[in-house]
């Protein structure tokens, strides 16, 4: 009787704690319409400690979710979780991001002024239209969650979010990111253009829109989330679901359409956003349809394809062969569990 | 280029061993079949296997070299063809140039097809499967030509061959997919195989034993169509059950043996008997024909088509009208017998006989049909009369010492008389060369030999063919006789050697083709003029009905009849008894004692009818009276008293009145007044007509049954016969096993579909969620709803749920939970899952009419893509 209590009062807990991220996505959601699959997404990244680029053509709502997300989880207020917005502009320079010695007079020194990346979570808006140099002065930030200026390192908050977005590369005045720095976004994902329905809605009520961001209301502290990434951490991974994402990756470096492969990083961090996907779909446990799903958004971006017939094709294949073989696997929960 | 040369070596050593080597131990086991039947491969199956093997070795590796076909082939048929011309010009002599050729002859075509066969293998892609079907259709050729049908006899024949076609597809394909060599695949493949085999066995035995019972039956109703018909008895059967003698015979390791038929073939009644008071019956032989050809090949005793001083009547009895005769009085003279000759009657009543076959004893000259009587029409299918020219000396117990004393001076005469032949010279050159005729082989040289030591003593003939007799009569020392009467004689040691030579020097076992073969070449040894005769032996079994004899199916015979001067034809038989022959079953019914004979018989049509009289104007166009045949060329008029006749058409009795005028019919009377009209040889045929009286009194009128009816009534019957006849049997199991299959192959959804339902059904521990599982992905798919490219879970969620309005995304998380993660499954959970399908099954059926649903069970196209997209080893 006592383990099954138990049970239902972990049963319990753990809802309470999906219902919260349940409640994220829901906030979310009553600014950006009809994208509730890439909000999960993103929710996904940031529960995996990672750090997200969305890429689209300007005017897809890409900032207007950025805000949300931040503001539903961090405000400016000092005391809690601070969120700080960037424009990146051609003409940024590193210090406008990390900060500067400044003389002050009364101690006649110079004091270390905090730059906006002494924050919680960062808006990096346009990231591509900053020059190479501001760009790489994030890497270290978000690789290592702290900054290094001269000989002394400052340590970033537990919570460092990036949320950046860029203008497909394309567009004019932009500079590409270099490799490194793309491989440190766990996703990449692309927002698109919402159905016809949702669209004729979001005219409808365009008014209301700007309404809508002011009233979205913090709905998680600091600690929260820190607490969430911790569950996700919990998450049951299956050997074999270990083995799909091995072998995808694995699968891009034996493709020779393929000229640079998937990482042992990417491998980590696919994993990471895996279980974080699990979690925000209210499950304990990693399936296949985690993997079709994020796939793409987790690894494309890290390759480089000879052409752009493998850039279409190349990783679909790879998932497509492994979802078949989970799905044709015949696991025995039982066998495991005797053993 | 180094791992490439060790591919290619591994890729010729597979296929050596996995393809090559089960293919030339399969020909070995056909050439060594193959041996035992054509003398011309002259018994070297090792050798021709070697042959073979080279073949087939050469090619696998020169193509696993990509080597190109046609300019290796094209040198290949060069050298065959230069080889040829040497052997052809070597100045032997004629017969070993020819012989080597032969040999090289059988060498290059065993050759080239292990070539091809190396060559398909290796480098075609199909070829696997061409070579099989070409298996398969030969074994069912072999089956179907093969004269004894038996479920063991299929399954021989059919299993290994199967199963070698079936391992030849299997492996061939798996080849092709070894591009490079790995010891875990080879496992892997070694594995898949033995599995592959152990349940394409079973699955035999499985069907073996769900058949067997149909087999059986088809086997007994093959048997009793057409027992015997190829068979290596003397007896073949024909489409209606009834017997007839073959035309030729060969010393065969079985004998077909007589079935448990205990009906006589025939029933027959000889006039010939060794005293006046008719009280010691003198059986005959009952002759079908002579086999004077010898094929020493083959060892087959044949019918010649040329015979000199032929004195075989043998007419076709269909052809012959009733009550109408055929004879050939020319073979008195070709019989040449001119003393101590007798003509006898004898009467055959055909039972199981076929009706064109004659059989009468030696002489025969005269044949009859004529009407079975009534009471015994139902035992008796037609009946003839025969007459034959018999010697005094002619008897069935030529050979066997009797116990009766009558019969013991009978022989002792005999004896005699024959012994007074001392030599063959008078006779003419032609007939006695052509009946002491001797084929040329070791064989004869031995039996020369052994002849003559046994002919040592004997002066006369009679002498010398007496000696031949004890030769096989003998008995050793422990009384046992060295010459053993067996259906059963087994084939010589070494396959191809004469199995007469076998019989006669090592076995002493066999049957009556064996001793009669044997014998006439000993006789012949010995300067004799002998042939052999087929035919039927006439046992003496009754003592109640003297001169009635009962033919049964073991009856048939083959013996030897040999020539003296002046006294003809004797009969002489060596076969030891058979002690099967002797049980035969003791005569049941009675004969008709009675024989219709009809004096008078006239064909003809009907003029005109008096009914109050009961007279018919008849034209008669042919008639017989008192065994004497005329024929009219033009119609004579006669007046027929039919005030006593019975009138037939077919079986069935008519009225006067029914009759009906130009109807054309056959008129018999049984008047014994007709009996005393004296008919001097030299008398006209008007004559004739003058002496029988007008009106003649009739006692029975046949109608002819209409001649267009008649033939309508018959074309259709060769047709629907004749295939039954020849391959009914096969043709059966054919489409019983189609039949099998294709329900099987129909049903086959719903079977898997209910093992999958049952087995959710149990509730075993957690496991039964997984057949749910597979059961729900199961009825989907086999209702054209396929999970295609999308997972599980988007499949439950997005399509399932949204098409059938079901609760299968819930049960998928459930399932999925089971399968991916270590978490226990709820109570609540296990619940839902037992009574989720039955809800679901519910939903899908509401959306599918039954029929559909149905129609879509039975599409096993859709099964096996489930399979296919559920294990099919993925790209």
């Amino acid at each position: 009787m006592e383990q099954q209590n138990e049970i239902i009062e972990k049963n319990e807990q753990q809802s309470q704690i999906t219902s919260k991220t349940q409640l994220l996505i829901d906030n979310i959601e009553t600014v950006i319409k009809g994208k509730r699959s890439k909000i999960e997404m993103i929710v996904s990244v940031l529960l995996a400690r990672g750090h997200i680029l969305l890429e689209d053509n300007p005017g897809t709502g890409k900032t207007l979710l950025a805000r949300t997300l931040a503001q539903s989880i961090a405000t400016n207020n000092v005391k809690s979780l601070q969120f700080k917005r960037i424009q990146f502009t051609p003409d940024l320079l590193p210090m406008d991001l990390i900060g500067s010695h400044i003389f002050d007079d009364s101690k006649k020194d110079f004091v270390f002024k905090k730059g906006p990346l002494f924050c919680n979570v960062l808006l990096a808006d346009e990231i591509n239209r900053a020059s190479p140099k501001v760009q790489s002065a994030l890497l270290e930030s978000m690789a290592e969650n702290q900054i290094s200026i001269g000989d002394v390192t400052y340590k970033l908050q537990d919570l460092f979010f990036t949320i950046a977005t860029q203008n497909p590369i394309e567009t004019e005045g932009t500079y590409p990111l270099p490799e490194a720095q793309l491989d440190r976004f766990f996703m990449k994902l692309s927002l698109g253009y919402v159905d016809d329905e949702t669209e004729a809605d979001i005219y409808r009520n365009y008014l209301k829109i700007d309404e809508n961001l002011h009233a979205v209301k913090q709905i998680m502290d600091l600690k929260t989330v820190l607490k969430l990434q911790a569950e996700v951490d919990k998450i049951y991974v299956h050997d074999e679901i270990i083995s799909s994402i091995r072998n995808i990756v694995a699968g891009t470096r034996n493709d020779t359409n393929i000229l640079l492969p998937c990482s042992t990083r990417s491998g980590i961090i696919f994993l990471k956003c895996l279980k974080a996907f699990a979690f925000v779909n209210n499950r304990t446990f990693v399936i296949e349809d985690d993997i079709k799903t994020l796939a793409h958004s987790v690894l494309h971006h890290r390759i480089i394809f000879k052409n752009n017939d493998a850039r279409k094709k190349a990783l679909a294949h790879l998932v497509d062969a492994e979802i078949t073989r989970l799905a044709r696997l015949k696991i025995y929960q039982h066998e495991l569990l005797e053993n | 280029m180094t791992t490439d040369k060790k591919n290619t070596l591994v890729k010729i050593l597979l296929h050596l061993i996995f393809l090559c080597i089960p293919t030339i131990v399969a020909t070995a086991f056909a050439l060594k079949g193959l041996n035992e039947y054509y003398t011309v491969l002259n018994n070297g199956w090792f050798a021709q296997t070697c042959f073979f093997f080279a073949g087939i070795f050469i090619a696998c590796i020169l193509f696993n070299l990509r080597l190109r076909f046609l300019p290796i082939t094209a040198i290949l048929v060069v050298i065959l063809i230069i080889g040829q011309t040497i052997i052809s010009n070597i100045s032997l002599s004629e017969f070993n140039t020819f012989f080597y050729l032969v040999r090289f002859r059988i060498f290059s075509t065993l050759f080239v097809i292990g070539w091809i066969c190396g060559w398909g293998f290796s480098r075609l892609k199909n070829f696997a499967i061409i070579f099989a079907a070409i298996i398969v259709l030969i074994a069912i050729f072999i089956t179907v030509s093969e004269s004894e049908f038996s479920f063991e006899g299929i399954l021989k024949i059919f299993l290994p061959v199967i199963l070698f076609a079936f391992y030849i597809i299997y492996m061939s394909s798996a080849m092709r997919n070894i591009t490079a060599f790995s010891r875990a695949r080879f496992f892997t493949f070694l594995r898949n195989l033995f599995g592959i085999l152990a349940l394409f066995l079973l699955l035999m035995f499985i069907v073996g034993l769900m058949m067997k019972s149909t087999f059986t039956d088809i086997e007994k109703i093959w048997d009793k169509k057409s027992e015997q018909k190829e068979s290596d008895g003397l007896l073949e059967r024909g489409s209606d059950s009834t017997y007839k003698v073959k035309e030729k015979m060969r010393p065969n390791p079985t004998f077909g043996k007589a079935k448990d038929n205990p009906e006589p073939i025939f029933v027959a009644y000889i006039n010939n008997f060794l005293d006046d008071e008719q009280e010691i019956p003198n059986p005959l032989y009952f002759v079908s024909d002579y086999l004077t050809n010898f094929d020493s090949f083959t060892e087959t005793f044949e019918k010649d088509s040329i015979i000199p001083y032929n004195d075989l009547f043998h007419p076709s009895l269909s052809e012959i009208d009733l009550y109408f005769s055929a004879a050939d009085t020319a073979i008195m003279n070709t019989a040449l017998l001119n003393t101590l000759t007798k003509i006898v009657d004898i009467d055959v009543y055909n039972i199981n006989l076929s009706r064109e076959e004659f059989v009468a004893p030696l002489t025969s000259f005269f044949c009859q049909p004529f009407v079975v009587e009534d009471d015994y029409k139902a035992q008796f299918k037609s009946a003839y009369r025969a007459k034959s020219v018999v010697s005094d000396l002619n008897s069935a117990y030529f050979v066997y010492p009797s116990r009766d004393q009558m019969l013991q001076i009978y022989q002792q005469m005999r004896y005699d008389l024959l012994a007074s032949v001392e030599n063959f010279d008078d006779l003419p050159e032609i007939f006695y060369n052509y009946y002491t005729s001797l084929p040329n082989s070791d064989f004869i040289e031995r039996l020369k030999t052994l002849t003559n030591e046994i002919t040592a003593n004997a002066e006369t003939p009679v002498e010398k063919i007496i000696a031949i007799r004890n030769h096989f009569f003998a008995v050793d020392e422990f009384g046992e006789p060295s010459f053993k009467y067996t259906e059963n004689p087994g084939i010589p040691g070494i396959p191809s050697a004469s199995k007469l030579e076998h019989f006669l020097f090592e076995s002493h076992k066999g049957y009556c083709a064996h001793f009669a073969g044997v014998t006439l070449f000993m006789l012949r040894a010995c300067g004799i003029p002998a042939r052999l005769a087929i035919g039927f032996v006439a046992v003496d079994r009754s003592d109640k009905n003297k001169g009635w004899y009962w033919f049964y199916e073991d009856q048939a015979h083959a013996w030897v009849q040999i020539y003296f001067p002046k006294f003809g034809w004797i009969d002489f038989d060596t076969t030891i008894g058979n002690d099967d022959m002797e049980e035969s079953p003791q005569p049941d019914g009675t004969p008709p004692m009675q024989i219709n004979k009809a004096n008078f018989a006239g064909s003809g049509k009907i003029i005109s009818l008096d009914t109050l009289n009961k007279l018919i104007d008849f034209a008669l166009e042919k008639m017989t009276l008192n065994d004497n045949e005329y024929v009219f060329e033009t119609p004579k008029q006669i007046i027929l008293d039919m005030t006593s006749a019975k009138i037939l058409r077919d079986t069935a009795n008519l009225k006067f009145s029914e009759l009906s005028n130009d109807d054309s019919g056959l008129s018999l009377s049984f008047d014994e007044n007709l009996k005393d009209i004296q008919i001097t040889p030299n008398i006209t045929q008007n004559e004739v007509l003058s002496l029988i009286p007008n009106p003649i009194p009739v006692d029975e009128f046949r109608v002819d049954v209409d001649k267009t009816e008649h033939e309508n009534n018959k074309t259709p019957e060769p047709a629907s016969q004749k295939p039954q006849n020849t391959n009914s049997g096969i043709l059966k199991i054919c489409l019983i096993i189609i039949a099998v299959l294709l329900i099987l192959m129909l049903a086959m959804p719903y079977i898997i579909f209910k093992y999958y339902k049952y087995k959710a059904k149990l509730k075993s521990e957690n496991v039964n969620i997984f057949y749910v599982y597979k059961l729900s992905m199961f009825l989907l798919n086999q209702l054209y709803c396929e999970r295609k490219n999308l997972t599980p879970l988007q499949f439950a969620t997005d399509i399932t749920d949204k098409k059938y309005n079901t609760e299968f995304g819930k049960f998928m998380i459930i399932y999925l939970q089971f399968k991916y993660s270590y978490t226990e499954i709820q109570p609540d959970e296990k619940e839902f899952v037992n009574r989720f399908y039955g809800h679901f099954e519910k939903e899908i059926n509401e959306n599918h009419k039954k029929f559909e649903r149905i129609k879509r069970f039975l599409n096993i196209k859709q099964t096996l893509k489930f399979y296919i997209n559920n294990y099919g080893t993925a790209k």
